[in-house]
Formats: C-alpha cells, structure tokens, sequence
C-alpha cells in the first residue's frame, strides 16, 4: 500500500483542499466575514427598532408631537453628511482597488471629516436637550414654578442666571386643574394650549420651582428610543472612524491595504444604511 | 494606472460574478450618479414630512418605502451587492427575513382590535 499524506496525521498546506476556491466561489473570506458580521449588526438593530415599533404603536400621538422638538435642519444636514461620506468611502475603494494611493488617502480622509462632522451635529443635538458639560446651558426641561397663586408650566431651553435664579427661554402655560404630567406633556402642547407665537424668555426663582424634567432619556419613551437608537448609531461612527484613520495611516506611509479599506467601506456603508432609517422614524412622522 | 488588473479584463463588458478568479475586481458603477439620486430621495423625505398627511399609516408607509429604495441603491451600487454572487446574497437574505419574521411577530402587540386585546381596560386608564 502506498504511503499517502494522510498517513502522516497532517495534511501540509500546499495539499489542503482550498476551503473557498474548492467550492467554486470566488468570494474571499474576508468579505464573507464582513458580509456575516453585518448580518448580525442587522439583527441587532431591528431589535431596538423593534421596541420603538411596539412603543410608538401605543402612543403614536405621543410619539409624533415629542418628535416636533428635535431638530430636522440638523438631522438633515447630518443625513447629506452621511451620504457624501458613504460616496467618499466608495471612491476610496475604487481608488485602492485600481493602485492609486493618493486618492485613496485624500477620500479616506474626507471620510474620516464627515464622521467626525456628523459627531459634531449630534453632540451640538444632544446638548441642546441635556445641557453643556460646562453648565453654561441646562438643556431642555419642562418646569413647573409658582409665584405667588399663580402656577406655570414651563417648556424651553434653561441657562443658570446667577445666584439662585435660571433663565428660561421658550413657552408657558397656566398648570391646570387637574394637574399636568411632565413625561407626557410636549412643547408644542404647551404652543398649542398657551397660543403663544413666538419663544418668550423669563427670569424665575429657584425658590419657586416645582418639579422639573430634562429631555433626556428619562423624558419618555420617545426620547428613550432616540437616545437609544442614535446613541448605538452614534458608537457606529466612532467604530467606523478607528479603522479608518488606521487605514489613512498605512495608506500615508505607502502602505495600501485594498481588501482592508473594502472592508470597512462595506461596514462603513452599513451605517449609512442604519441612518437612512432613522432619520425619518426619529425626525420626521 | 489600470495596467495590472485591467489586462485580464480585456474585452469586458458584462460581468460574471461566479467564474472570473480576478484578485481584485472593479467595477464600473456611476457612483456621482447614485449619490445624487440619494440627495434627490433625501429631500423627497424631508418634503413628504411637511406634507399635511394626517393618516399615521401613509405617513410612515411612504417615509419607509422612500428610505427602502435609498437603501436598496446604498446596498446595491456601493457596497457593490449588484455583482456579488450567490454567497453574499444567501447571507444577506437569512436577517432581512428574519427582520420581517419578528415585525410579524409583533403585529398582536400592535394591532388594537379585540381579537388581539379582549381584555377590556379599566375605566379611567389611559392606555398610554
């Protein structure tokens, strides 16, 4: 019997069946890999879409007048950002699969701008509702303050305005009898209720304020699934900036790397993708 | 520039995605082209948005189907799905199904009919 390679217990490499190429398939395995991975990133992000489909669906009134506070100047701006840079990374790709280093660099690098342009729109979103680091702004809350007999519900944008005392810019109305709940209760309720036109600003006492509520998370539902939703999409980005700006690196010190940046192209798609969703669930019905 | 890859690309003019064993294929997609259908969708959404739409169903329905073919055109031109083969397909197909599968799942919870929900509320309670 003659000897044979399996005798050996080992099958040396140049003999082992080529698991991608012995199956006919020419895709490589690392796009297969990128391909699985954002299959389950798919998954993942239904689940929460999932939650905001139960919620919005019991309460989509709820839903649809809290979304009138968020800003779709912003998101808009943020959703062109995007896809200039979906654009970009696509010519970044094409640029490194025809051997051109210089166009690879510049479009990685254009890229990696519009990541970080969109970060810069979401911090200037999430701050305008929860408020500076510095405490210069405390954000977006909704107020109740007495003076005297007279209670208010306020709902605006509240700065500190010396000892003891805030300023807060936006829109009033009597509390009613009945009392008002502040998780449920929006500002363009108050718009409507109160007829007020334009944004007024009025200085008030700490000493006379009620209960309050940021439009954060702990607002409502909405605002839990905003937060949620654009926080995870938000991690996306930074994730997608880190290989990225690896990338630009080899790429400037002559190193192009083709089926890497197709790699994080396809990944850096797919947050394109997730956004073209959000933006009109979140922004715009 | 074109001179490595392109030598074994003479004559081209259609694309196989199964038999060529080419290191580094690519392709020609008219990506300005795809770009601007994107900006063009985009500000359609946005439009679509002020419109005095008052059923919540057409709202969200039209807002979805225009967000479905801007993925669609993300998918299929950038991130090259149009000359994938088979592989890449049967692994993206495998989630959107599944996707459906659990929005379906979901439509006892959504739906507010009495079929769904038999229990009646108590009076007073909001639902909310």
């Amino acid at each position: 019997m003659s000897e044979t390679i399996l005798d050996h217990g080992y099958v040396p490499e140049e003999h082992a069946p080529d698991p991608v190429i012995g199956h006919g398939d020419p895709t490589q395995p690392g796009k297969i890999g990128i391909w699985l991975f954002l299959a389950s990133e798919i998954m993942f992000f239904i689940g929460i879409l999932g939650t905001y489909i139960i919620l919005r669906s019991g309460a989509p009134d709820m839903f649809a007048a809290h979304a009138h506070v968020l800003s779709k100047t912003a998101a808009g701006i943020n959703t062109l950002v995007l896809i200039g840079s979906s654009l970009t990374v696509a010519l970044a790709v094409d640029a490194a699969q025809k051997g051109n280093r210089t166009r690879t660099a510049t479009m990685l690098g254009l890229t990696i701008v519009c990541a970080f342009g969109f970060l810069v729109v979401k911090y200037i979103e999430y701050s305008d509702k929860l408020g500076d680091p510095w405490g210069h702004s405390l954000g977006h809350q909704t107020l109740v303050h007495t003076q005297g007999k007279e209670s208010f519900v306020y709902d605006g944008h509240v700065h500190p305005h010396g000892e003891g005392s805030i300023e807060v810019k936006g829109y009033r109305m009597p509390v009613p009898e009945q009392g008002i709940n502040l998780h449920t209760i929006s500002e363009h309720q108050i718009k409507e209720t109160s007829g007020q036109k334009e944004e007024e600003t009025w200085t008030l006492d700490l000493k006379g304020r009620g209960s309050y509520l940021r439009y954060g998370p702990q607002k409502n539902m909405f605002f839990a699934c905003y937060y949620a939703l654009t926080g995870v999409h938000g991690v996306h980005v930074i994730g997608g900036i880190i290989p990225m700006t690896i990338l630009l690196i080899q790429t400037l010190r002559g190193k192009l790397l083709p089926f890497h940046v197709e790699y994080t192209g396809l990944y850096w798609h797919f947050v394109d993708l997730v956004w073209i969703f959000l933006f009109p669930l979140l922004y715009l019905i | 520039m074109d001179t490595t890859h392109g030598a074994n690309r003479i004559g081209d003019g259609h694309e196989e995605p199964h038999g060529h064993t080419e290191a580094m294929p690519h392709h020609r997609v008219p990506y300005f082209l795809i770009f601007g259908l994107l900006v063009v969708l985009t500000i359609v959404t946005v439009a679509v948005a002020f419109l005095d739409i008052h059923s919540e169903i057409v709202k969200v329905l039209l807002a979805l189907t225009i967000a479905s073919i801007k993925a669609s055109a993300v998918a299929l031109f950038f991130m090259h799905l149009k000359f994938e083969g088979k592989l890449i397909y049967l692994i993206l197909i495998v989630p959107l199904l599944l996707c459906i599968l659990l929005v379906c799942a979901l439509i006892p919870d959504i739906v507010h009919g009495t079929a769904f929900n038999p229990v009646t509320p108590l009076p007073g309670a909001s639902g909310h």
